[in-house]
């Protein structure tokens, strides 16, 4: 008798856990149907039109990548020879290779290293919903800038795009562009330059930084700030809207 | 036990079995439903206008590539010649400071005026105009962003490091100089059609106007708009190239 109480005890345990994890099993099948079901209903038909350009654009911007990656290499190979220029031998004015170096920098062709800081900021999360108000704009991007080089920044990067003379942050739709490239949030900032002075921005009240990451107003979320001894931005390989042509 | 049960332990352990196949099945088919989701109608006209950029980026590269390539030949061909060297080095540095904004640049262009508006001071005061600093910066930008070649702000050339700053309703700075803002006139030499789409797509009027200002744009088609070069010493602390010792 006892032995028979025992199987049927065991029995109704295997058979009650059997039958939880089937119940989870089964809410779970049906929230993950629910969501398919609901990603299902937000997408449109695929165009195939649309379809052939995103392609063409991801080669396009492969091929882009290499060619500014060639491009790097070949300004650092003459950058080599216009050292090897100033040196014996050829007594070249080393003045001459000064400014040439000053204003690379200047115009953003030559990859700069440095003391520095970095932070990203991306769009605000405020009640779970990301908003027209709430995302950032170009002209956050701009206005930061402008503040890190008051700031006292001497070179900056926003996702590897460098700041030139003639840079601009524009946006085509939802995307932003910086220098005729996509970028998309987190915006990550990288500024050469007096670090101390660069942070102090950061702590100031109504300043760009203040008013942008306020809690109660635009709340775009920003990391902290870090200082680097030492940062490397990349170079600019565009054409200045046509200028340097 | 019993058959019973042994049958209801089977059919329950099938349907279980069952679930996991559907339930690993739904999981993994899930991202490819996302990807074919990517592209729709909607996104076509923004995937045009990067696709443009692209190209246009990447004509410019083959080029600057090709133009690299003659000058690290002519360095090669004129090691221990001192006179070529100089020469080629000269021509690389006006190339450089064009693109860094030290020289003069000649072209059409626009011509933007900004002034006070009796109508504009009439609705909005002046109290807004501490902000002008923003509103400059963007107009700035915007021209930028729409083929702007070379800008100035009453004389002074914006470059990679200017700044626009408004210490108060009266006092506005461009490059660390102080500006009048009784007139502000900015020059901008590049394409007029892509710079004009560009301010009026980002309303800087309206910007301009709930300041107590007027803004009126002037197309220069004769190619006599001058923009100057940036007009102080330029030294750099910190920026140093990869892998040199500092300047």
């Amino acid at each position: 008798m006892p032995k028979k109480i025992n199987a049927r005890v065991k029995l109704t345990i295997s058979l009650t856990m059997i039958s939880v994890i089937l119940g989870l099993m089964l809410s779970m099948q049906y929230k993950n149907t629910r969501a398919a079901a609901n990603t299902q209903s937000q997408v449109t038909t695929t165009d195939p039109k649309a379809q052939y350009t995103a392609d063409q654009l991801s080669r396009i911007k492969e091929q882009n990548k290499a060619l500014e990656g060639d491009i790097e290499k070949l300004r650092k190979e003459l950058y080599e020879f216009e050292k090897q220029a100033t040196q014996a031998g050829n007594n070249v004015p080393p003045e001459v290779r000064d400014d040439l170096t000053k204003y690379k920098i200047m115009a953003g062709v030559l990859p700069v290293k440095g003391p520095g800081i970095s932070f990203t900021v991306t769009d605000s999360i405020k009640d779970g919903q990301t908003t027209n108000l709430l995302i950032t704009h170009d002209s956050d991007l701009r206005m930061m800038v402008n503040e890190m080089f008051i700031g006292g920044a001497e070179a900056i990067a926003i996702n590897d795009q460098r700041i030139t003379t003639t840079s601009g942050i524009i946006c085509i739709g939802p995307i932003v562009m910086i220098n005729g490239v996509k970028v998309s949030p987190p915006f990550e900032f990288k500024a050469v330059g007096q670090a101390q002075t660069m942070m102090a921005t950061f702590e100031l009240r109504g300043g760009v930084f203040d008013l942008l990451g306020d809690p109660g107003g635009r709340a775009l979320s920003f990391s902290k700030p870090k200082m680097h001894p030492s940062l490397t931005l990349p170079a600019y390989a565009g054409d200045f809207n046509g200028l340097s042509e | 036990m019993k058959p019973n049960n042994k049958i209801a332990l089977f059919l329950v352990s099938l349907l279980l079995g069952s679930m996991v196949t559907v339930q690993f099945s739904t999981v993994h088919s899930r991202p490819k439903q996302q990807d074919a989701a990517a592209v729709t109608t909607g996104d076509y006209v923004q995937l045009t206008a990067e696709m443009a950029k692209e190209r246009e980026r990447q004509n410019f590269f083959y080029s600057e590539i090709a133009n690299l390539e003659a000058q690290i030949a002519g360095y090669k061909g004129k090691q221990g010649d001192r006179k070529e060297l100089v020469k080629q080095m000269a021509e690389e540095l006006e190339k450089v400071k064009r693109e860094a904004g030290q020289t003069q640049v000649n072209g059409d262009g626009i011509i933007i005026t900004i002034e006070d508006d009796l109508d504009a001071v009439a609705t909005y005061g002046t109290e807004n105009q501490v902000f002008l600093d923003a509103a400059l910066y963007q107009t700035v930008n915007y021209l930028n962003g729409h083929d702007a070649q070379a800008i100035s702000i009453n004389g002074h050339r914006i470059v990679s490091f200017s700044t626009i700053r408004s210490i108060s309703k009266y006092n506005h700075q461009i490059n660390t100089q102080t500006i009048s803002s009784d007139k502000i006139v900015i020059k901008a030499v590049g394409n007029i059609e892509q710079m004009k789409v560009g301010l009026y797509a980002n309303r800087l009027k309206d910007a301009f106007f709930q300041m107590g200002k007027g803004f009126e744009i002037t197309d220069v088609k004769d190619g006599s708009l001058e923009i100057p070069p940036f007009e102080r010493a330029v030294e750099f602390k910190y920026a140093q190239p990869e892998g040199d010792k500092k300047l």
